[in-house]
């Protein structure tokens, strides 16, 4: 107003800048909020509820995860190349046991084993260079709600025979009402 | 230069805001849509067998039968272990269809998981091992159902669960 030269009228423009700044600020928020669905964690798992389930600790790195599921064919669907998924069908048939890990195709059980031991024997021998002496790898298992007991009883007996000695059980937090126990 | 500045001001810099504000309401207007406060994921971790334990039964079990050591995994030493039996009939398919608490002295049904808790909560109070609790449940039950049952030992105070493998042909 002040700087507008003499005679053109009153600006009628609306202040834009703190309504962006408050929209910036909402935009921010919903950002960091989103669940960005990472590659290890897969959504098509639903976890059980559990009371005793404490926090993630964030600043532990070392993680592995091992998703298991029954087979569902809609979960590859669109997400696999045809002949990926051809040969997936073919190995699986619905409601089989799958073992999902990060950046490989759904697996059986022997094919866990073998892949674990790799995992392994790579993990030792970057603990050997280090000076470290064993093996800090965590494994996370993220077994979905229908899964067997005897599944993943054989999933953690193999991590453990492996020489994995840290084993996690992922569930979802359940609130309990009126206050936890 | 002040005094020339008075005298003669530039041309005012003109930032278009309306635009910005334009796409910053689109990108909120995706971010609200796609905004689903899931229940957060927490994790709990196993406790197995100390270290120590574990290593001198390596060395002597190396060559033992494979059976042998798949019954000693994965146990800590516990008075109590509690059962639970699924069916997969169409009833009860993979929920539990029942549960009993094995102590040194037998075995004893238990009717609900409410009963459990209590039971446990008494039998804590009597077992050496206050801390150790094992869970033996049949191959066919629900994951989920398992973690319930580990709750409900939780709650009555037992902190390290192990689990015992399923019996076979369960």
């Amino acid at each position: 107003m002040s700087h507008g030269p003499a005679g053109q009228g009153a600006n009628a423009e609306p202040n834009l800048t703190p309504l962006l700044d408050v929209v910036l600020q909402l935009l921010m928020f919903f950002m960091m909020c989103v669940n960005f669905v990472s590659e290890q964690v897969n959504e098509d798992i639903k976890l059980p509820k559990s009371l005793a389930v404490k926090p993630m600790d964030k600043a532990e790195a070392d993680y592995l995860f091992i998703n298991l599921k029954p087979f569902a064919i809609q979960d590859f669907q669109d997400r696999l190349p045809s002949d990926v998924l051809a040969r997936v069908q073919a190995n699986f048939r619905e409601g089989d046991e799958c073992i999902l890990v990060p950046g490989k195709e759904p697996m059986r059980r022997n094919d866990l084993r073998v892949w674990l031991k790799q995992q392994y024997e790579d993990a030792r021998q970057v603990a050997e260079q280090r000076g470290a002496k064993n093996v800090n790898t965590a494994i996370v298992i993220r077994a979905h709600k229908e899964a067997d007991y005897g599944q993943v009883f054989e999933i953690l007996q193999m991590c453990k025979n492996v020489g994995y000695r840290r084993l996690m059980l992922r569930a979802l937090t359940k609130n309990v009402p009126g206050g936890a126990t | 230069m002040t005094i020339r500045r008075k005298t003669e001001p530039g041309p005012e810099p003109n930032l278009p805001v309306t635009p910005m504000l334009d796409m910053a309401f689109q990108l909120l207007a995706f971010f609200v849509m796609t905004y689903h406060p899931s229940d957060l994921e927490g994790q709990m971790e196993l406790s197995l067998p100390s270290e120590a334990i574990t290593q001198a039964k390596d060395k002597e079990d190396i060559k033992q039968d494979a059976q042998v050591d798949k019954e000693q995994d994965l146990k800590l030493s516990a008075n109590l272990t509690v059962i639970v039996r699924t069916q997969r009939d169409n009833v009860n398919n993979g929920l539990i269809s029942g549960i009993s608490l094995q102590d040194d002295a037998g075995t004893g049904p238990v009717d609900t998981l409410d009963k459990l808790r209590d039971e446990l909560k008494t039998r804590r109070a009597t077992v050496e091992n206050k801390e150790n609790i094992k869970i033996q449940a049949d191959s066919k039950l629900k994951w989920e159902e398992v973690i319930n049952v580990m709750d409900v030992c939780q709650q009555a105070g037992f902190k390290n669960i192990s689990f015992v493998p399923p019996p076979s042909g369960s």
